[in-house]
């Protein structure tokens, strides 16, 4: 896709549609928005190694979301026998 | 009366005529005397289409049978022995003192209509384009493209109304945020990139829009505070919007996702950012979340189809929003979030729903705009 790219008070935005784009903006022909990065001094595009740290971070986001969900589940029991043994109720 | 008729006669004889186009029931209304016997009498003809503005209309009537004929197109005909030979759009011959031939020439007023505020309608559809909408509903706006000109539809006719009244009293206007033009409607965020935006009657407005033909992306309405958006399976949220706004919107959508928002004016930024809490029935949680590409709303179900959510932001360089609504669930989920992201200098519209894959096509969504 053909993509507009540009800094903004050291932030990066991009946008397909060529009405949105800034004068400044820069053209750029990119798979997705999601490779371009700004470094802090260029617009420029995301190395194979950047992607991949990027993607295992997503990745790594999504497992804790999925472990979340299903430990939420028995939290409620173990929050309860934590309750029960902090005052001496050990009987089951 | 709304609208301002010029009656031009051409051929009357014995019987003096008057003929009107009654625009509020969509008819011709044709006064005769007869001069002989002092008698004044009344017909009516009921249009089958409405009246295009500044267009004409021809009457034939035959006074003995009582029957109207109407045309758009110029009657061609010929006067000879006191008969009057028709040839267009009929072929008839009458005696001269039994017919009126009747031209109707009507044109938009340069009255508008009093204290009127866009708010004193419900609802509306937004049509923007250069020739009116063929099949309009009751309070329809139409936005003429070629002339700069706003009307609603009051059932059988085309109203203007004077949409530069409520914008030159808008804030965004005395702030130099929004001008007029060239007859044109504009809004910039950053005084530079000034866009054309359409202003709309109606409490709640509905674009009439594709949002999956880029050629109708410039379909965005300038909605008056007070006004809101309304969409239904879109994911263009086609209202203007500059710094300062606050805003305020409730919407449901169909799509399993995690965290949604929208993209300020189509634009992805880099810096958004969501605050989480969220609670089953029986446990709290909470989270952060950074480096959206969008504003942020919520989190949203990645289980379920359903997702709704009431929101506020308010754009002030920054959008800032806080929302509650439904979460991540596998159990009954709610949640109330705060969120961030920039608004793009040049931007000038609320923007587009997305999550970090796709567009969001909302089921429902009404955003208002507080102030």
């Amino acid at each position: 896709m053909r993509l507009y790219a540009w800094v903004e008070n050291g932030l990066l935005f991009t946008t397909e549609d060529k009405n949105l784009a800034p004068a400044n903006a820069i053209e750029l022909e990119v798979a997705s928005f999601d490779d371009v990065i700004y470094d802090g001094t260029q617009i420029r595009l995301k190395t194979e190694e950047e992607k991949l740290t990027e993607e295992k971070q997503k990745k790594l986001e999504e497992l804790k979301r999925y472990v979340a969900t299903l430990l939420s589940q028995t939290d409620y029991v173990i929050t309860k026998l934590a309750e029960a043994e902090a005052l001496g109720d050990t009987e089951t | 009366m709304d609208l301002l008729q010029k009656d031009v006669p051409i051929l009357t004889k014995i019987y003096k005529a008057k003929c009107f186009y009654d625009s509020q029931n969509n008819r011709i209304i044709l006064y005769y005397k007869n001069h002989v016997t002092a008698q004044t009498l009344v017909d009516f003809y009921n249009l089958p289409i409405t009246l295009s503005p500044s267009s004409f209309l021809y009457v034939i009537y035959d006074l003995r049978t009582r029957v109207f004929n109407v045309s758009t197109e110029p009657p061609i005909y010929t006067v000879s022995n006191s008969k009057v030979y028709i040839t267009s759009p009929i072929n008839a011959v009458y005696d001269m003192d039994k017919v009126i031939i009747y031209r109707i020439s009507w044109y938009e007023t340069d009255t508008d209509i009093p204290i009127f505020t866009p708010l004193s309608v419900p609802y509306s559809r937004l049509y923007i384009q250069s020739s009116a909408p063929t099949s309009p509903q009751l309070y329809d706006s139409w936005y003429n493209t070629d002339t700069n000109k706003l009307f609603y539809f009051n059932g059988s006719a085309w109203i203007k109304v004077d949409w530069t009244k409520w914008v030159q009293n808008d804030i965004w206007y005395q702030l130099g945020k929004l001008r007029i033009n060239n007859g044109q409607l504009q809004v910039s965020n950053n005084g530079t990139n000034w866009y054309q935006v359409f202003p709309a009657i109606g409490r709640t407005v509905e674009v009439i829009a594709d949002d999956t033909n880029s050629a109708d992306n410039f379909k965005i309405v300038y909605l008056t505070i007070g006004q809101a958006l309304l969409l239904r399976n879109k994911y263009r949220i086609r209202c203007a919007c500059v710094n300062p706004s606050i805003w305020s919107g409730m919407l449901k959508h169909s799509l399993n996702s995690w965290i949604y928002g929208f993209k300020p004016s189509g634009v992805n930024i880099s810096d958004g950012a969501i605050q989480i809490l969220r609670a089953t029935n029986i446990e709290l949680g909470c989270a952060g979340y950074t480096g959206f590409s969008f504003v942020p709303l919520i989190e949203g179900t990645t289980v379920e189809a359903d997702n709704w959510v009431e929101f506020n932001f308010i754009v002030l360089s920054q959008v800032y929003s806080s929302a509650t609504g439904r979460a991540i669930s596998t159990w009954p989920t709610g949640g109330v979030f705060t969120a961030r992201g920039s608004f793009p200098g040049n931007g000038y519209f609320v923007g587009t729903m997305t999550n970090r894959i796709a567009n969001i096509f909302v089921d429902y969504m009404v955003i208002t705009r507080q102030g």
